[in-house]
């Protein structure tokens, strides 16, 4: 044999070792013994990718709350299992992660990254199986007519701009200025464009300044030309779409130009992540919006799950400390808990399918969740759920809420008239 | 005028840290003759030691880096050893293939040993930043040019002068040439492997500094490639250079045309290289290759 | 190489059966089984699911195809692929959107359209040889992704999405799995077809001839930059045939699908399925589609589990290792293991170890 198969063999043998003792805390099975068949609930995850710190928010806390759900009697008895498939944000192998789902007979799916739930809207039709994706994907979505299985359920793009825009419009007009000037630092793939032009069509709508967008590639390094641009515009708010990585970049480039008070960020930006990495002193200023109540606010179903981990003596997942990313998964947990709460209801002892959670999902009403969401209601024509979200602000290193469930100008042209 | 002048220095700041990572790159290249897709991954992997050696273990930064020195430089001999030893006489395909194929490999570790969540990042060097005028400097760029400076009189001097240096410019001069007259073609891989290896801890440290310990340091090893076709894919001034000219045309661009051309200015550089292979097929400082029949 | 001497024992008895497009019975058996199993037993026997996986498979298959047809047989390295599956996949979508062209039109002038991007861009690049060649591939990728971000008006707006609306082809409804199937299986027989075809003729010698000794290739009098454009056209024409099957199969094409790592999984499929090999372009994309599906499936009945968040890294790991392992132990693929074992079992109990 040639020299190096001893190498290779070590290597794939270290690997699958070293991947086996990796964290735990993630695959929740259906434990207990109940008479009623168990629900499958499909995670199609985007743990690696340009979208990968929503993608492990988002796939931590759904695990953590079915297992939380489960080891507390189920759903009215049901135990719910909960499958997770890496997608890598390429949408054939979501496409086979939702077919293999399928297979196995998932009721429900919660799809990370607005190109799978794009691509998934139009199967998730024809097969009859709700795809829930809060806080991304297409405004048009909320059509509960047109996209009848397709529920966004929490504040998409054009509805958190609005909101954030109406939210820092008052607070500017309340300290005596009256048309803040609005700049939108971009990220170049779609999620972030379509949050700037949201931004844009809110400022218009609202009567704030709109000067400019400003892209920030997706493959930047520097973004010190693009702060500076900003900068220039002499603006009073500096909104921006990036992630992660990029965020960070933005957020210390903008510090060190003094513009870190003035920064905006979107949904999903601002989890420890960013904090960690930039600083808490240049994040200090920094605010934010969010579809659930903060961690930091300790809502009553983060409590719980802490208090189920430390008396089942397990960790929860090392996202649960991040804020924004895992709190938006407890919403999209909480919203499918609730549908399937409903689904339950109606098939008594029998199993659950994907139209009676379609059911389950636009009998919410005014549901908030223990406390987590602003009040949702999800009809058969308006799959919105939600237009409000909450403000916080990081000061002295922690998030602090500013402001509950405010809601902005609906954006003509950018989401559909649902009459 | 002021905005030109910020952006000028910034593309030279920046530059001069494409320049770091594309340093790298070229020892790879000259002491190895393997072009190294994996240069972000090893970035990468350098910063992420660098956070866990500052945070984790509570190193002085001066013991981190040189813990995360050692540790590179290892992986450098690791790699060469394991992947490249067996892979001595395949195909440009297979080459080019393997060290794409280690990146990746890279690329799943790193989140497999530290988790997918920022790294603490501890600022090391703070202190408030230089104003020239109306540009101001932060302290890490200048403690880069330093790096940088130092770098180009180390291997302005090794490569001229010292044995292993000029054992190493055999080598890619002519490989066989080199062996026939007793060089150890082997170990001068793994010296270039470790060196560069050293090297990429540097970069890593300092570029971890200005973007963080996270996965967008991936994207700095995609710059690599327009520095080194401009400087010469084994001219280490050349690639000094390069940089610098790299770094300027995307703050340029970005500046001037992010309106325009939204989201251009990484692409600029990329241009540019097209625009040079179109002229000079082998890169502006690069050496024809004699083709054999 | 396509056409092999055959082994032990066969003569041939006429020059047209010698260049035949199967020049043995075996040959012939064998293409004929797979056309019997695509078309006729598959659809029989596979689920839903199953003919999903086959059809990502498929349309990967035609893009490893047409990156063999340049890197395999014609020696010049691309890590552009993707770009050119982007461009045939905007074609159809635009078509499709727009026009409310069927497939028949859209196709083949996607295939087209893509491959005169490929000459234009091949008549600057194909100047710049062998590892420059990659690296101006590389640069071409990233341009071409930022083309999709703001080329609004042919990538779908802001959004950046494409939807491709329902079609039916004749008897086959492109919206249900089991048409789906039929179709890409269908295409990608053609596309076989024509690629051993042109391995026949003298144009695709010609490419062989490119890849073994160009310099030699020149003095024999072959016009090499002339026939590199050849291939560098053919190629991109089924790599846009293969983005436009995508967009057909996905049902909507999104500006970030087409990245990179794309056209790095197209170098490994036909580097693990095999340079210069038909079926090891097939070969290839089935192992870098089904292996993620086996370990996530097969690993639990091991008894090896991993939480989500941990498996998908391994997987990635696995990947890599996966191609350094092709890479070392079998630089020719799985269809150059294929080849040693049916060899072995040819030659035994004459098959012992020497030549390799």
């Amino acid at each position: 044999m040639k020299r190096t198969f001893p190498a290779m063999a070590v290597a794939m043998a270290v690997t699958l070792i070293a991947g086996a003792c990796g964290d735990d805390g993630g695959e929740s099975e259906a434990g207990g013994k109940s008479d009623k068949p168990t629900v499958l609930v499909g995670m199609i995850g985007a743990r690696v990718g340009p979208v990968a710190s929503a993608g492990v928010g988002v796939g931590d806390a759904i695990a953590d709350w079915f297992k939380y759900v489960n080891a507390n009697g189920g759903i009215n008895g049901r135990q719910v299992e909960l499958k997770e498939i890496e997608s890598e944000y390429q949408v054939p192998k979501g496409i086979e992660a939702y077919n293999k789902l399928k297979t196995d007979g998932m009721a429900v799916a919660l799809v990370a990254g607005t190109a799978l739930s794009d691509a998934l809207t139009g199967p998730s039709a024809a097969d009859q199986i709700p795809i829930v994706f809060p806080g991304q994907g297409n405004a048009s979505a909320v059509a509960g007519e047109k996209f009848p299985y397709a529920f966004p359920g929490a504040p998409t793009y054009p509805h958190q701009a609005a909101a954030a825009v109406k939210f820092v419009l008052d607070e500017s007009t309340a300290a005596g200025k009256s048309k803040p000037r609005i700049v939108c630092l971009g990220w170049e793939p779609p999620p972030g464009q379509e949050y700037c032009a949201a931004v844009k069509a809110a400022s218009e709508a609202a009567g704030a300044t709109w000067v400019k967008q400003v892209t920030i590639p997706a493959r930047a390094a520097d973004v010190k030309p693009q702060i500076l641009e900003a900068k220039a515009a002499n603006p009073d708010f500096v909104f921006h779409s990036t992630l992660f990585s990029l965020a960070v970049a933005v957020m210390k480039t903008a510090c060190a130009e003094g513009l870190g008070t003035k920064l905006v960020t979107w949904h999903w930006a601002v989890s420890e992540n960013e904090l960690n990495g930039a600083g808490a002193p240049c994040a200090e200023g920094l605010t934010g919006t969010a579809m659930g109540k903060l961690p930091a606010t300790n809502p009553a179903p983060l409590q719980k799950l802490k208090d189920a981990a430390a008396k089942g003596g397990y960790q929860l997942s090392p996202s649960a400390g991040n804020n924004q990313l895992y709190a938006n998964g407890l919403v999209a947990a909480l919203l499918i808990h609730e549908a399937l709460r409903n689904a339950d209801a109606k098939v008594g002892d029998g199993k659950i399918k994907g139209s009676d959670v379609k059911a389950g999902f636009e009998q919410i009403s005014n549901f908030t969740g223990d406390g987590i969401l602003c009040p949702t209601t999800i009809t058969a024509k308006d799959h919105g759920g939600n237009r409000a979200v909450n403000v916080y602000r990081i000061k002295g290193g922690a998030f602090t809420p500013v402001a509950d469930c405010i809601a902005g100008p609906k954006l003509a042209g950018l989401e559909p008239d649902l009459g | 005028m002021d905005k030109f002048a910020q952006l000028l220095v910034n593309g030279l700041l920046v530059g001069l840290l494409y320049s770091l990572v594309a340093l790298g790159f070229v020892l790879i290249r000259k002491g190895s003759g393997i072009i190294n897709f994996a240069q972000g991954e090893l970035i990468l992997v350098a910063g992420y030691l660098v956070a866990w050696f500052l945070t984790d273990f509570g190193l002085p930064v001066l013991l981190a880096v040189a813990a995360t020195i050692g540790l590179m430089a290892l992986l450098g001999l690791s790699v060469e050893r394991l992947v490249l030893r067996p892979m001595e006489n395949e195909s440009l395909l297979s080459l080019v293939m393997a060290t794409i194929a280690l990146g990746i490999i890279l690329r799943g570790a790193v989140p497999l040993l530290w988790g997918t969540q920022a790294q603490d990042n501890q600022a090391v060097f703070t202190g408030s930043p230089f104003d020239l005028g109306p540009v101001s400097i932060e302290r890490v760029n200048l403690w880069a040019t330093l790096v940088v400076v130092a770098f180009l009189v180390t291997f302005g001097w090794f490569f001229t002068r010292s044995r292993l240096g000029l054992a190493m410019q055999a080598v890619s001069d002519d490989r066989l040439a080199a062996q026939s007259l007793g060089c150890d073609v082997r170990r001068i891989n793994a010296a270039a492997w470790a060196t560069a290896g050293a090297v990429s801890a540097f970069a890593g440290f300092i570029w971890s500094q200005i973007i963080g310990v996270n996965s967008g340091l991936l994207v700095v090893g995609l710059f690599v490639f327009p520095v080194v076709i401009l400087g010469g894919l084994e001219s280490i001034s050349g690639a000094v250079v390069a940089g610098l000219v790299v770094g300027v045309l995307e703050s340029l661009t970005t500046g001037y045309l992010n309106t325009s051309l939204p989201g251009f200015g990484p692409v600029a550089p990329l241009i540019l290289l097209l625009v040079v292979l179109l002229f000079r097929p082998h890169g502006l400082f690069g050496r024809p290759d004699i083709e054999r029949v | 190489m396509g056409i092999v001497a055959t082994q032990t024992g066969k003569f041939y008895d006429s020059y047209r059966r010698e260049f035949g497009l199967h020049p043995t019975r075996s040959n012939r058996v064998a293409a004929w089984a797979a056309v019997g199993v695509a078309f006729l037993v598959v659809p029989l026997v596979a689920s839903d699911y199953w003919l999903g996986n086959l059809s990502t498979i498929g349309v990967a298959a035609l893009g490893a195809l047409a990156l063999n047809v340049l890197t395999g047989f014609t020696g010049q390295i691309s890590i552009g692929t993707a770009a050119f599956a982007a461009v045939g996949a905007y074609t159809v979508g635009n078509l499709a959107l727009r026009y409310e062209l069927s497939p028949l039109l859209t196709l083949p002038a996607a295939a087209l359209l893509t491959g005169a991007v490929a000459l234009l861009v091949g008549l600057a690049a194909l100047r710049i040889k062998g590892l420059y060649l990659a690296i101006a591939t590389l640069a071409f990728q990233f341009v071409v992704e930022w083309l999709l971000f703001h080329w609004s008006e042919v990538t779908g707006g802001v959004q950046g999405v494409i939807s491709v609306p329902r079609t039916q082809l004749g008897p086959l409804d492109l919206n249900d799995p089991l048409g789906k199937y039929l179709f890409i299986a269908g295409v990608l027989g053609l596309c076989v077809v024509f690629v051993e075809n042109l391995f026949r003729t003298r144009i695709g010698r010609a490419f062989v001839a490119i890849r073994d000794q160009h310099v030699v290739a020149a003095g024999m009098g072959i016009p090499v930059f002339r026939y590199k454009l050849a291939a560098f056209f053919c190629s991109s024409a089924l790599a846009g045939l293969s983005g436009g099957l995508y967009a057909y199969y996905v049902g909507l094409i999104s500006s970030e699908q087409f990245g990179l790592d794309l056209s790095v999984r197209y170098l490994a499929m036909i580097l693990i399925g095999g340079l210069a090999s038909i079926p090891g372009s097939i070969l290839g994309a089935a192992f870098v589609m089904l292996i993620p599906l086996f370990l996530r499936d097969g690993l639990p009945n091991l008894g090896i589990e991993f939480a989500p968040g941990t498996q998908v890294h391994v997987e990635q790991i696995l990947f890599g290792v996966a191609v350094l392992c092709f890479l070392v132990l079998e630089p020719r693929g799985l269809h150059g293991l294929f080849n040693n074992v049916r060899d072995y079992f040819r030659n035994w109990p004459f098959s012992y170890k020497g030549e390799r």
